[in-house]
């Protein structure tokens, strides 16, 4: 989270691509992501799907019919297995799952969870990036009230990619995308009130009045114990507002 | 028009497999939701194999099934959460070869592994037409052109989201690498 994006660097439509002029370093690495993009993609990457023509119905040659029949026969018997199942599981999820589920609204942890994949549905794309820790600050200062900082944007693993604002528990609020050991990770801030309620990878921090939710797939928090409020000396020093 | 018979099918699927993979991988971001895509693709076009012109691309048919499968898959948003994450297991899996078990990867460094994930984190961080784009150009050379018409989008957008797409790599790759010196 150290540059800002600059748009007259993304390009232009109709820009030469194949003869794009690079810079030595530049074509070094663009060799070397190719040449990654086609062992991660390649051949022996490919997943290995199920073809319909091998699942049961696509039997070949003259014992096609016979072993059809018995396959029919072995699907009539798992069906209705399934349906005794489906009937069970029906009654036990509704009266334990969904009507319960149903009278309550859904917790900040539930929206939390959503809301990170919603992030990662939209390509994980920050709002806006931060230059200095001043700016990122002033982010959290200027739209909610409390300022937030931390000591670098990366560390241990973790790297901050950038803010965005978000709408959550039917607040606007401002999260931090972050990648941590190569996964994405999302910290929001909010004004306490509503039921937190639990949920897998979902952990939470108080600073001042504002309450940090992370949440991701770890069994810990990776960003929250290096975010905190300012020493008072800091308030203002390097500060400005963020670009986006 | 004959149908593909069951032989031609597997034979032509083999073969389009890895494009399908890409469109799948590039739309949707995850291994794991790209399987299921191509599942359902591989489903699809079995059924509606008698709308496939023989002489035609099959590559190209099979793609935009999967294109289609890719968007209302990203529309449902289900399940997503847990298949989201998993791809990074997949990669410290494949990383976490055993010199017992041979495999392109068994020969790679430490620090071509990690090189080869940073590039798949920062491919993740794409836009998914871009993605797809880069994936389809990089990885199997196809025209802007047939990308295009495989991704539904103009040969000169399908141009400029490659040209974007390897521009930001590369600025991500070397923010990360410039953020690991300043750590060391």
């Amino acid at each position: 989270m150290t540059q800002k994006k600059d748009p007259s660097q993304q390009g232009l439509p109709g820009e030469p691509m194949d003869g794009e002029e690079l810079d030595v370093a530049e074509a070094r690495l663009q060799d070397a992501i190719d040449d990654a993009l086609k062992r991660r993609f390649g051949a022996s990457e490919v997943p290995r799907v199920s073809l319909p023509t091998q699942a049961g119905g696509g039997a070949r040659g003259s014992g096609g019919s016979e072993r059809r029949g018995v396959l029919a026969r072995i699907g009539v018997a798992r069906a209705i297995a399934a349906a005794a199942i489906l009937v069970l599981s029906g009654w036990v999820g509704f009266e334990y799952v969904v009507e319960p589920w149903m009278s309550a609204p859904p917790t900040l942890a539930v929206q939390a969870q959503a809301l990170l994949e919603r992030l990662v549905d939209d390509g994980f794309e920050p709002g806006w990036t931060c230059e200095t820790i001043g700016e990122f600050e002033s982010a959290f200062a200027d739209r909610l009230g409390q300022p937030v900082t931390v000591d670098a944007f990366a560390w241990d693993g973790v790297e901050l990619v950038g803010l965005s604002y978000v709408r959550i528990d039917r607040q606007y609020s401002v999260a931090v995308l972050a990648e941590v050991d190569g996964q994405p990770v999302v910290v929001v801030g909010l004004k306490p009130g509503a039921r937190m309620g639990r949920g897998e990878g979902v952990f939470t921090k108080q600073i001042g009045a504002l309450l940090l939710i992370e949440v991701s797939t770890f069994d810990e928090p990776r960003v929250l114990p290096e975010l905190k409020a300012p020493e008072p000396v800091s308030l203002g020093a390097g500060g400005g507002s963020c670009a986006g | 028009m004959s149908k593909l018979n069951e032989t031609e099918f597997e034979a032509r699927w083999a073969e389009a497999s890895g494009l399908v993979y890409s469109v799948a991988y590039g739309l949707l971001g995850h291994r794991h939701s790209a399987e299921d895509a191509m599942q359902e693709a591989a489903t699809i076009a079995w059924r509606k194999r008698g709308t496939f012109e023989p002489g035609s691309n099959f590559g190209a048919w099979v793609a935009q099934i999967t294109r289609h499968v890719a968007l209302n898959s990203r529309r449902s948003r289900r399940r997503r959460y847990a298949e989201s994450f998993s791809e990074a297991t997949d990669v410290h899996a494949a990383a976490e070869a055993t010199p017992d078990a041979p495999s392109p990867e068994a020969a790679m460094s430490g620090e071509q592994l990690a090189f080869d994930d940073a590039v798949v984190a920062a491919l993740g961080r794409l836009e998914p037409t871009a993605r797809a784009c880069l994936l389809l150009k990089t990885v199997h050379g196809h025209s802007y052109a047939e990308i295009g018409g495989m991704l539904g989008v103009p040969e000169g957008t399908a141009m400029s989201h490659v040209h974007r797409a390897r521009k930001r790599m590369r600025e991500t790759l070397t923010e990360r690498k410039a953020n690991e010196g300043a750590m060391t």
